[in-house]
């Protein structure tokens, strides 16, 4: 999966469920953010964890619960990050 | 191209003595101008160099009183009362650069040289967690021995140490600047800030201060944190050692760099640093500087540095003497350094020599537990908050959302709980005592649903939860 269609995913989710979504990676006790890897306006709200896999950590303002359809995007827009690493696809 | 050459280049940089020099001698401070300034410092917005210099020329009194108000006021009105407290952890004092006002410089045969093993090192971050610290900046000299591989080992090393409760949250870092390589290896750990003072922005000065070794090199220092971003570090400290050239120069110098760092990368510098030169062991130099800045232009300084870039974080230092500090805390500071010991490994030993292993010597040397005192008495929130950066809000993305309220409702409440740790774990009983007065104070300014879910938070803490974050 592209970048680009990685964001056109996060843009959807941001988009119907009025959020704001962006990814980080962990790197020792920082959680930096992925340049660019963010959708949605800022809703001026905490910052809430909502899906963490490997050292690839979700972050979200505005969204409480994970249904399966966002769960499964993520899943998708996740494992393109944590792919990179290990190296098991180009 | 002067971000990657290392070769001494004499071209054109983004900071002309030409262009500096012309704002400052055409700037009239006509007091209807000044307040057109203010006004629009007030409404959040950085300022343009002419602006800049236009309240560095202001000397009447009255004028000058108005700044300084409008300094404080601004200060409230973004950053609340809130003061970020941190130490500087020195791992080595070795360095192969001869700057003049500088106790490391190579030719110093007076200073004792250290660098820290990993146990010393280990010793030293106990000492500090043991006092409450979370947050360090750790100080390099420029040598061989301190590549990027060693920095990042000893950054790793300061994360991977704990104490009882305690551990070190945030590192930030003030050494060499890097090649783009390097600072990527370094931004592998973890890093907070990456800071490099440009010391003068007055090259002539510069290199007459800077004879010998890399940091001779006044183009290749300047350009450090253009590599650093285009390695990928968000977010980034720039400062100026006032003293050594004018310090309205050094102001107009800081507040260019920040713009050219908004143009190229679309954000400025996370923070400024503003120290002032002293006296350092076997170093005449610094116990008479060329251009000393007074305790009335350096006021002057922080609240025009405040006014001009009003979401920048401004730091002093321990530098300064505790009264000047409780003063220039209100004109715009952010971040203070507090139980500070400057000396390579003199924060886990007694050591007679201490002073012969330091930069320089401090002005404020209270410990931490008595700044939190001094601060809880006037108001301020002692803070050891790291919430942003460990939710990837750095860089230009903390910009979407730094808009005043929110910074003050978002950060007050992490300030609050880093607070409440520090009075559980390490305060003494006339300090935690003064604390909890504040916190519950505090409590009284929000409403009922955001108090509620900060007493959970603060229950928690009660409980023996450590690192709550909102």
């Amino acid at each position: 999966m592209s970048d680009s269609e990685a964001k056109k995913l996060l843009a959807y989710i941001a988009k119907k469920y009025d959020c704001k979504i962006w990814l980080t990676k962990r790197i020792g006790k920082r959680l930096a953010y992925i340049s660019e890897m963010k959708a949605g306006e800022e809703k001026f709200l905490p910052a809430n964890k909502v899906y963490e896999r490997d050292d690839i950590v979700v972050f979200s303002e505005g969204l409480d619960t994970l249904n399966s359809e966002i769960l499964e995007i993520l899943e998708k827009v996740v494992q393109n990050f944590v792919d990179r690493k290990t190296g098991s696809k180009t | 191209m002067f971000v990657f050459a290392k070769e001494r280049v004499d071209e054109k940089t983004f900071i002309s003595e030409e262009k500096i020099k012309k704002q400052l001698e055409s700037a009239t401070p006509d007091p209807k101008k000044v307040r057109d300034i203010l006004a629009k410092s007030l409404s959040k917005q950085r300022l343009e160099p002419e602006e800049t210099a236009t309240l560095l020329n202001v000397e009447d009194e009255e004028i000058l009183e108005e700044i300084f108000e409008a300094a404080r006021k601004l200060k409230t009105i973004i950053y609340g009362n809130r003061i970020v407290l941190f130490a500087p952890l020195y791992i080595g004092n070795e360095c192969c650069n001869d700057c003049v006002y500088c106790g490391f410089r190579v030719s110093n045969r007076e200073v004792l040289r250290k660098t820290l093993t990993d146990e010393e090192l280990k010793e030293e971050v106990k000492a500090l967690v043991s006092k409450g610290h979370k947050r360090l900046i750790v100080v390099y000299g420029e040598h061989p021995k301190y590549s990027p591989e060693f920095i990042a080992h000893t950054i790793d090393l300061i994360y991977s140490t704990k104490f009882d409760n305690g551990e070190i949250r945030r590192v930030n870092v003030n050494a060499a600047p890097q090649t783009v390589e390097g600072y990527k290896i370094i931004k592998e750990v973890g890093i907070g800030t990456f800071q490099i003072f440009q010391e003068t922005y007055h090259m002539p000065t510069y290199r007459k201060l800077h004879p010998r070794g890399p940091k001779s090199n006044f183009a290749w220092r300047l350009y450090g944190l253009d590599r650093a971003m285009i390695a990928g570090i968000d977010d980034v400290g720039i400062g100026a050692l006032f003293g050594l050239y004018d310090w309205k120069y050094e102001v107009m110098g800081l507040l260019h760099h920040t713009i050219h760092l908004e143009e190229r990368f679309g954000v400025g510098p996370h923070t400024i640093s503003f120290p002032r030169i002293e006296p350092a062991v076997g170093t005449p130099f610094s116990e008479n500087p060329p251009k000393p800045v007074s305790d009335k232009e350096f006021k002057k300084l922080v609240a025009i540095l405040r006014l001009s870039v009003p979401y920048t974080g401004l730091i002093l230092t321990a530098r300064e003497r505790p009264e000047l500090r409780d003063e220039v805390i209100k004109l715009g500071v952010s971040q203070i350094d507090a139980g500070s010991s400057i000396g390579v490994g003199s924060y886990s030993s007694t050591d007679e020599e201490v002073i012969k292993k330091s930069q320089f010597l401090l002005g404020d040397r209270r410990s931490l537990d008595e700044v939190i005192y001094e601060l809880l008495k006037d108001g301020y929130i002692p803070s050891f908050c790291t919430a942003c950066y460990r939710a990837g809000r750095t860089g230009e993305h903390f910009m979407e959302f730094a808009i005043p309220g929110f910074v003050k409702r978002f950060c007050t409440p992490n300030a609050l709980f880093t607070l409440k740790e520090y009075l559980n774990d390490y305060a003494s009983p006339e300090t935690k005592a003064l604390g909890e007065k504040l916190i519950n104070k505090e409590l009284e300014k929000f409403d009922e649903k955001n108090r509620k879910t900060i007493l959970e938070g603060l229950e928690r803490l009660d409980r023996g939860e450590r690192d709550v974050r909102f």
